[in-house]
């Protein structure tokens, strides 16, 4: 089980947690003006690397807030936590 | 409290969950607490809490007194009001009459249940359904959190020990206190 630390609530389970997949995903727009493709890949499509990832996490049995980690794939080790609205610069973190 | 508070009425019709006492561990239902929550919109929470209610907030995941009623911290903007039944109401009644559209305080206290937990196996007890540190270093008595019990969501505050031994207030939804009542009659 991973040891997740909130930053409101400080470290607590994984299963107080849930995962909201990838951090950064832009909704591309003005919306009449999108491709196909390009919706597509907002909707559906996601990087899913092997090793250093952004993800969204909620803290949804403890305070309710989302927040973002930076957390490696393969070994699951945790380099950051970020507050939303904010991206971490390239390099700082796995 | 007189038979007309509809907080008390519809709280008779909650489930009764047997009282759990045993050598080393007691769960008795709390009743009579009154529980409230106070949300606060807008970035400037901490500093508008103060104004409502004439004390700073508590910390992060902590609890704290204040005359009759506790606050506890639940999340940013966001904290659980307790104590006596009609003390909790009044100070419901009071922050809405504020009539200020940046505040929510509601009384929710018949759609929860209270237990009081003490004893030397209370942290055992919890554990076993329950993720939380709840050893004295990350959870020292003054401590108050969100979490889970088992399948259900619960509040958890340490209150100041009886003698040796840690003594801890959870709060489930109301529809779950018998199932946390055989949670902890098998812990
Ligand atoms: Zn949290």
């Amino acid at each position: 089980m991973l040891l997740i630390t909130c930053p409101h609530c400080g470290p607590r389970a994984e299963i107080e947690y849930r995962c909201g997949g990838e951090a950064h995903v832009e909704r591309p727009g003005p919306h009449d003006q999108v491709s196909d493709q390009a919706w597509a890949d907002y909707l559906f499509y996601r990087a899913n690397p092997k090793g250093g990832h952004r993800e969204r996490w909620l803290h949804v049995a403890g305070c309710g807030q989302w927040f973002n980690v930076a957390r490696d794939t393969i070994t699951h080790e945790i380099a950051a936590v970020y507050p939303m609205g904010e991206t971490l610069a390239e390099g700082s973190a796995a | 409290m007189a038979d007309s508070n509809p907080t008390a009425l519809l709280r008779r019709t909650g489930p009764d969950v047997a009282d759990i006492v045993r050598p080393g561990l007691s769960v008795r239902t709390e009743t009579g607490l009154g529980i409230a929550k106070l949300r606060i919109f807008g970035r400037a929470a901490d500093a508008r809490f103060q104004e409502i209610a004439g004390i700073a907030p508590p910390l992060p995941c902590r609890e704290i007194g204040s005359g009759d009623l506790a606050f506890a911290w639940l999340a940013p903007g966001e904290w659980l009001i307790t104590g006596a039944e009609a003390a909790v109401a009044a100070w419901v009644e009071r922050a809405t009459a504020l009539g200020a559209d940046d505040l929510l305080a509601i009384d929710f206290s018949h759609a929860r249940t209270a237990f009081l937990l003490e004893g030397e196996s209370a942290r055992a007890a919890l554990a076993a359904h329950c993720p939380l540190d709840l050893w004295p270093d990350a959870f020292p008595a003054g401590a108050a959190a969100r979490s889970l019990l088992g399948d259900t969501g619960l509040f958890i505050a340490r209150l100041a020990d009886t003698g040796d031994a840690p003594r801890f207030r959870i709060i489930v939804d109301q529809t779950m206190a018998a199932y946390a009542g055989r949670l902890f009659a098998r812990a």
